[in-house]
C-alpha cells in the first residue's frame, strides 16, 4: 500500500503514467477528456473520450468523469467502465502511408517525428451520481477510478457499509497499477434478493474450478453472522477435481498477497467431508481419494431399496414406466416397503427392506398369479408386475456399489449440517444412471430439510460441474433437469443456492443460467463468444474474454452494471492434479482391509488382524453382506455383531430356502409378449 | 455584435482567406550568388536535429455590414510545437488574438463607437488612408491588416524561442520581416510557395531542374522594405511528371554581419537587380555560410518523414509545421 492508504500493483508494467502514480498525487490528474460529437454523440449510458497514448487505460478499466457544468447545485459526476478502445492517427488512407515509406516496410527515410494518434475510448455507464436528473454524461475531465470510486462505480458501497455489511470478496480489480477489491453481496449471491452463481470457462484452464473453490472459501471466510449459517455440496464430476479441498495448495507471494488483502486465510478448507459409493464389487469406494493416508476420510454413499425407490423416475425412463407401472411402483412404495405386508396365498409375512427382499416379494406375488391361473393381482396386470419386477430388480444392477441389495445406507449427514464445511460426493467415476440418481437424492433430500428447516445450516450452496450435461438447453427434459431448474427458479426462497459450471454457457438450459444472478466468466472460447447469448458485449470485451489469463474473470452481478474485470488468488486448496501426484491412488485393498476401514468408522479398536481371522472361513458375499448389516445397523458392540452376521449369512437364509423348495408347476405359461419386454 | 458572441456568428461564414488571399503574381526575381557552380548534392543526416516547428493561422469572417460597408471579425494565432524524444508538444503558450476590423470612415462615428462600446477595440483598415467605398477593397485591407498582426505574433513566437528556446526552429514561410532572427538565433525561414523566384535564368535553369536531396548554390536576398536573408533552393520530394515546383523549397537565413560585409566589398549594392555577381569564395564569412547551408539542407532532408498526407502541400509542408497548423486549427476552431 502506499502512504495514502491506496494498493499499488507490485506486477504493473513500468511506464511514466504508472511511474507518476506511484508518486501519490499524480491519481488525481486527470487522464483523459470526453469528446462528443454529432456523429458520436454521448447518451445517458455510453460515453467517449480520449487519452494519451501510454495513459494505463484498457477495456475494463473503470474511470470517473468529473462534469464541468453543475446541474441543480450538483457537479454531476459519472462512472464508466471501457469496453472499446480506437486506435488511429491523422492518416486518411493506410496509402499515404506506403508513400511517406517509398513502399518498403522496413526501408524509407526514418520519421524524424511519430505521427499524432489519438487513444479513443468507449465507455458504458456504470453509475451516475447524483441519479437524478438522468442526463447524457457531460464534457469533462476523465479520472481513473481509485478505491472509493470503484467502490461508488460498482454500487458496492451499499452493502460494504456497518453492522449490516454483506460483502463478499470476489477478486481484485487492477488499473494503472492500483488495485481495489471488489465484492459481491451475499444476499444476491446467497440468497434472498437473488441467488444463484454460474460460471462459463474453456476447460484445461482449472479456472471455473479454482474460481468455485477460492469463492467458497471467500464466503466462508465473510458470510455475515446475521445472514445465518452456510454451507456447500458440491458434486465431485470428473476426475480429482474436488478431492484435496482438505489439503494446502501451492500459492505465490502475489497470491498471498490478494488473500491478505481479501481478508481471507490463505489456508485450505477446515471442514469437508467425502462421500463416495462403492465400486460395482463393493469393497473399496469409487474414487481417486483412495491414499492411504485420506481414504479413512472418505464415507460410502450407499443407498438402499427405500431410497431409490422414492426416485426410480430418475432411472426408469417414460417408455419403462406407464401409467400402469407408475400405479404399480406406488402401490409398492406406499404398501409393501417398509410394511409387514402379509396375504393369503404369500409363502410368508414380508418386510420389504432391500432389493433382496423385494425380489423375493415378487417372486410370492407371481407365484401366485400362476396359482391361480389369473391375469391379474390387484387389478396389477401379470405382465405389469413382471415387468416392474423387471426394472427394479435390475437398479442395484445399474447403480451397483450405490445401491445396495440388502438395503445398507450411508448417507449425508441430512439434519446434522454444520455451519462452514464442505461436503464433497464424488461420483466421477460412476455410471451415468447413478450419477443421476445420486443428484436427484441429494438434491431433493436438501431441499426437504431446507424446506423444514432442519437441515442443520441456514443456506446450503450445491456444485455441479458440466452443467449442459445435466441441464442443457435441448434434449429429453430428464428429471435432474427438472430438479435443477427447481432449484434455478424456487431455490433462493429455502436458502439452495446453485453455483453451476459449464464450457458452453449457451448449451445450458436458458432459465438455468437466467436465473443466475451473479455470473461469472474465464476464458472464453471465440465460437461460444459468437452466440447470441454474447450479442450484448462489445467485440473488444468478448476479444478480451478470450484471451483472459488463468486467474482473470469477468463478473456480472446484479449491483454492477456492466461486467467487471477481475482477478482472483490462487485457491488454497490442493488442485486435483497435484493431489494425485502427491497422493496416489492406493490399489484396490484386499477384502480383509476394506472391511477393516469400514468397520473401524464404527470402532476404532477393529485392527486388520482381527478383520483377517473373523472372515477366514466365509466368501466374499457372505462378508460384504454382513459389513453392509453392521453398518446399517451401527451397533455399540461392532465385533460381536459382525460375527454373528457372519455365522447367520454361513447358514440357508429364508430366501435360499425358497430357491430350494419345489415351485407349483404354472397351469398356464405367460406369452413372452405378455412380459413387456 | 461584437464580443463574446463575435466568435461564434462569425462562426458560420466562411472565412474570407478562402476567397480572397490572392497570392503575388509570378515574377522572378534577382538575387547575389554567394556560391559559384551547379547544384549540390546534399549529404543525408539520419537524426533529426530540429527541435521546434513555429506556424501561423489566420481566420476572417464578414461579421455584417454597416452602411454597405463590412465589418470584419479576425483570429489570429501562432504556436511552436516542440519535439522531444520524436513527440510534438506545444510549447509554451500559444499566441491567440482576436481583431475586428472595419473602415472607421465607411461605417460612420456612431457605429464605430458601438464597436469601441463592445469592448473589442476595432482597427480601422484605412489606417489614416481613404478608401474606396467598396466592400471588396475594404475586405482586402483587412485581410493585409490581419495577415500583418498574424507576421506580429509569429515573430513574437520566433523572439521568444530565439531568447529561451533549446535547439533549432523551423519557420514556416520567409524571415526577412523577422529582425529577431539574426546570425545568432538557432532558426531559419522555410518558404513553400514560389511565386517569386530567384536567380539569373541560368540559375533558374538549375533550380527548376534539381533532383531529390540537392540543394542550388545559396545566394542572397535583399528586400527594400526588409532584411536581407541568404536563401537557396532544395528539392525534398521528388516530381512526378516533370512539376518543377513540386517538392520545391527555398530556406531562408540571417547572414552574419561579415558575410554582408563581405557582400559590401564584392559590389553588391544595398539593392541590385546584379544576379551574377559573386561574393569571393574563399571568405571566410562565405565558408562559414556554406556550411551551414549544407548543415540546414541535410536536417531538412531528414524531415521528409513522416510525410503530411492527406494536406496537399504535403510535398513542401513538413510534418511538424503540419501538426503545428492542425493544432492551431483546433485551438481557433477553424
Amino acid at each position: 500500500m502506499d502512504e495514502n492508504g491506496r494498493r499499488l500493483s507490485t506486477d504493473a508494467v513500468p511506464h511514466d503514467g504508472a511511474a507518476a502514480q506511484e508518486g501519490g498525487e499524480d491519481l488525481r490528474e486527470p487522464l483523459g477528456r470526453v469528446v462528443a460529437t454529432e456523429r458520436k454523440p454521448n447518451t445517458t449510458h455510453e460515453f467517449h473520450f480520449w487519452t494519451a497514448v501510454d495513459a494505463p487505460i484498457g477495456i475494463g478499466t473503470i474511470v470517473r468523469v468529473d462534469g464541468l457544468v453543475p446541474v441543480g447545485a450538483h457537479v454531476p459526476r459519472v462512472y464508466g467502465v471501457v469496453m472499446e478502445g480506437f486506435s488511429y492517427s491523422d492518416l486518411q488512407s493506410p496509402l499515404h502511408d506506403v508513400l511517406g515509406h517509398d513502399g518498403r516496410p522496413s526501408g524509407g527515410p526514418i520519421a524524424a517525428t511519430e505521427r499524432t494518434e489519438i487513444r479513443l475510448y468507449t465507455a458504458q455507464v456504470l453509475r451516475h451520481v447524483p441519479d437524478e436528473p438522468l442526463q447524457p454524461v457531460p464534457l469533462g475531465q476523465v479520472f481513473l477510478a481509485e478505491d472509493a470510486d470503484v467502490a461508488t462505480a460498482l454500487r458496492m458501497d451499499s452493502y460494504l457499509r456497518g453492522d449490516t455489511r454483506t460483502a463478499i470478496p470476489v477478486g481484485v480489480y487492477r488499473a494503472g497499477g492500483m488495485q481495489s477489491p471488489i465484492y459481491v453481496d451475499a444476499d444476491f449471491l446467497v440468497g434472498p434478493e437473488a441467488a444463484h452463481l454460474n460460471i462459463s470457462g474453456v476447460s484445461g484452464l482449472a479456472t471455473k474450478t479454482s474460481a468455485i473453490e477460492w469463492l467458497l472459501q471467500s464466503i466462508f471466510a465473510h458470510f455475515p453472522a446475521h445472514r445465518g449459517t452456510v454451507a456447500a455440496v458440491c458434486f465431485n464430476v470428473k476426475g480429482p477435481d474436488l478431492c484435496f479441498l482438505d489439503q494446502p495448495g501451492r500459492l505465490e507471494d502475489a497470491d498471498r498477497e490478494l488473500y491478505e488483502m481479501l481478508g481471507v486465510p490463505a489456508e485450505p478448507f477446515k471442514d469437508v467431508r467425502y462421500y463416495a459409493p462403492y465400486t460395482a464389487r463393493g469393497i473399496a469406494l469409487n474414487t481417486l481419494r483412495t491414499h492411504p493416508s485420506l481414504a479413512d476420510d472418505v464415507q460410502p454413499l450407499t443407498w438402499g431399496l427405500g431410497e431409490v425407490l422414492q426416485f426410480a423416475e430418475v432411472l426408469l425412463n417414460k417408455d419403462d414406466v406407464d401409467a400402469k407401472a407408475d400405479a404399480l411402483i406406488d402401490f409398492i412404495r406406499e404398501r409393501v416397503v417398509g410394511r409387514d405386508f402379509e396375504e393369503s396365498g404369500f409363502s410368508r409375512t414380508h418386510r420389504v427392506q432391500s432389493f433382496a427382499d423385494l425380489d423375493a416379494w415378487f417372486r410370492d406375488v407371481l407365484r401366485k398369479l400362476e396359482d391361480s391361473n389369473g391375469d391379474t393381482w390387484r387389478t396389477h396386470h401379470a405382465a405389469t408386475i413382471r415387468k416392474v419386477r423387471n426394472r427394479l430388480s435390475n437398479l442395484s444392477t445399474r447403480c451397483a456399489g450405490l445401491v445396495t441389495d440388502d438395503g445398507v445406507v450411508s448417507d449425508l449427514p441430512f439434519g446434522a449440517f454444520d455451519d462452514r464445511a464442505v461436503y464433497v460426493v464424488d461420483v466421477a467415476n460412476v455410471e451415468e444412471d447413478a450419477q443421476d440418481l445420486v443428484f436427484a437424492r441429494v438434491v431433493s433430500k436438501l431441499r426437504e430439510h431446507l424446506e423444514r428447516r432442519d437441515l442443520g445450516v441456514d443456506h446450503l450452496i450445491v456444485f455441479v460441474d458440466e452443467l449442459n450435461k445435466y441441464a442443457p438447453g435441448d434434449g429429453p427434459d430428464t428429471y435432474v433437469r427438472k430438479m435443477l431448474l427447481d432449484i434455478a427458479e424456487r431455490g433462493r426462497y429455502l436458502g439452495l443456492v446453485l453455483f453451476g459450471a459449464q464450457q458452453f454457457r449457451s448449451q445450458v438450459h436458458r432459465r438455468v443460467v437466467g436465473n443466475a444472478g451473479t455470473n461469472i466468466f474465464g476464458r472464453m472460447d471465440a465460437d461460444e463468444l459468437a452466440t447470441p447469448g454474447y450479442q450484448v458485449l462489445s467485440p473488444a470485451v468478448k476479444a478480451r474474454l478470450a484471451t483472459l489469463d488463468k486467474g482473470q474473470l469477468m463478473v456480472r452481478h446484479p449491483h454492477f452494471a456492466q461486467p467487471v474485470f477481475v482477478r482472483f488468488p490462487r485457491p488454497a486448496v490442493m488442485s486435483g492434479r497435484e493431489g494425485v501426484e502427491r497422493f496416489p491412488q492406493a490399489p484396490e485393498p484386499s477384502l480383509a482391509m476394506a472391511v477393516a476401514r469400514d468397520l473401524r468408522r464404527l470402532d476404532r479398536g477393529i485392527d486388520l488382524g482381527w478383520v483377517q481371522q473373523a472372515i477366514l472361513l466365509y466368501d466374499e458375499p457372505e462378508v460384504l453382506a454382513a459389513r453392509n448389516a453392521v453398518l446399517r445397523r451401527r451397533p455399540d458392540d461392532v465385533k460381536a455383531v459382525f460375527t454373528r452376521e457372519l455365522q447367520r449369512r454361513a447358514r440357508p437364509g429364508a430366501i435360499d430356502a425358497e430357491a430350494i423348495a419345489p415351485k407349483p408347476r404354472a397351469l398356464r405359461a405367460f406369452a413372452p409378449d405378455e412380459y413387456g419386454g | 455584435m461584437v464580443g463574446a458572441r463575435a466568435a461564434g456568428v462569425a462562426g458560420q461564414a466562411p472565412p474570407l482567406e478562402r476567397f480572397a488571399m490572392a497570392g503575388d503574381p509570378p515574377t522572378v526575381s534577382a538575387c547575389h550568388m554567394l556560391e559559384s557552380g551547379s547544384a549540390r548534392a546534399v549529404a543525408l543526416h539520419a537524426e533529426p536535429t530540429v527541435r521546434g516547428f513555429l506556424d501561423g493561422i489566420q481566420r476572417s469572417r464578414v461579421l455584417g455590414h454597416a452602411a454597405g460597408t463590412p465589418i470584419i471579425f479576425a483570429t489570429v494565432a501562432a504556436a511552436i510545437q516542440r519535439r522531444e524524444a520524436r513527440r510534438l508538444s506545444t510549447w509554451n503558450v500559444p499566441l491567440v488574438r482576436h481583431l475586428v476590423l472595419a473602415a472607421r470612415e465607411h461605417v460612420g462615428e456612431p457605429v464605430w463607437e458601438a464597436l469601441e462600446a463592445s469592448g473589442v477595440a476595432p482597427i480601422d483598415v484605412a489606417d489614416g488612408e481613404t478608401l474606396p467605398l467598396h466592400p471588396l477593397a475594404v475586405r482586402a485591407r483587412a485581410l493585409e491588416t490581419v495577415a500583418q498582426e498574424r507576421e506580429t505574433l509569429e515573430r513574437q513566437l520566433a523572439a521568444s524561442w530565439c531568447r529561451d528556446g533549446d535547439g533549432w526552429l523551423w519557420i514556416d514561410g520567409g524571415i526577412s520581416g523577422t529582425f529577431a532572427v539574426d546570425e545568432h538565433s538557432p532558426a531559419f525561414g522555410v518558404v513553400k510557395s514560389h511565386s517569386t523566384l530567384y536567380g539569373e535564368p541560368g540559375m533558374l535553369r538549375t533550380t527548376l531542374a534539381l533532383s531529390v536531396g540537392a540543394r542550388s548554390p545559396a545566394f542572397l536576398i535583399r528586400h527594400r522594405a526588409r532584411r536581407a536573408v541568404a536563401s537557396w533552393y532544395l528539392r525534398l520530394h521528388a516530381s512526378p511528371g516533370d512539376d518543377p515546383l513540386h517538392g520545391l523549397v527555398r530556406i531562408e537565413i540571417a547572414p552574419s554581419a561579415a558575410l554582408l560585409a563581405e557582400t559590401e566589398r564584392a559590389g553588391f549594392g544595398a539593392a541590385t537587380d546584379d544576379a551574377t555577381a559573386l561574393a569571393d569564395p574563399d571568405a571566410p564569412a562565405v565558408g562559414a555560410l556554406v556550411r551551414r547551408v549544407d548543415e540546414i539542407s541535410t536536417w531538412l532532408l531528414a524531415e521528409r518523414a513522416p510525410v503530411s498526407l492527406p494536406d496537399p502541400r504535403w510535398h513542401t509542408l513538413t510534418y511538424g509545421v503540419y501538426a503545428c497548423e492542425q493544432f492551431l486549427k483546433a485551438l481557433i476552431g477553424a
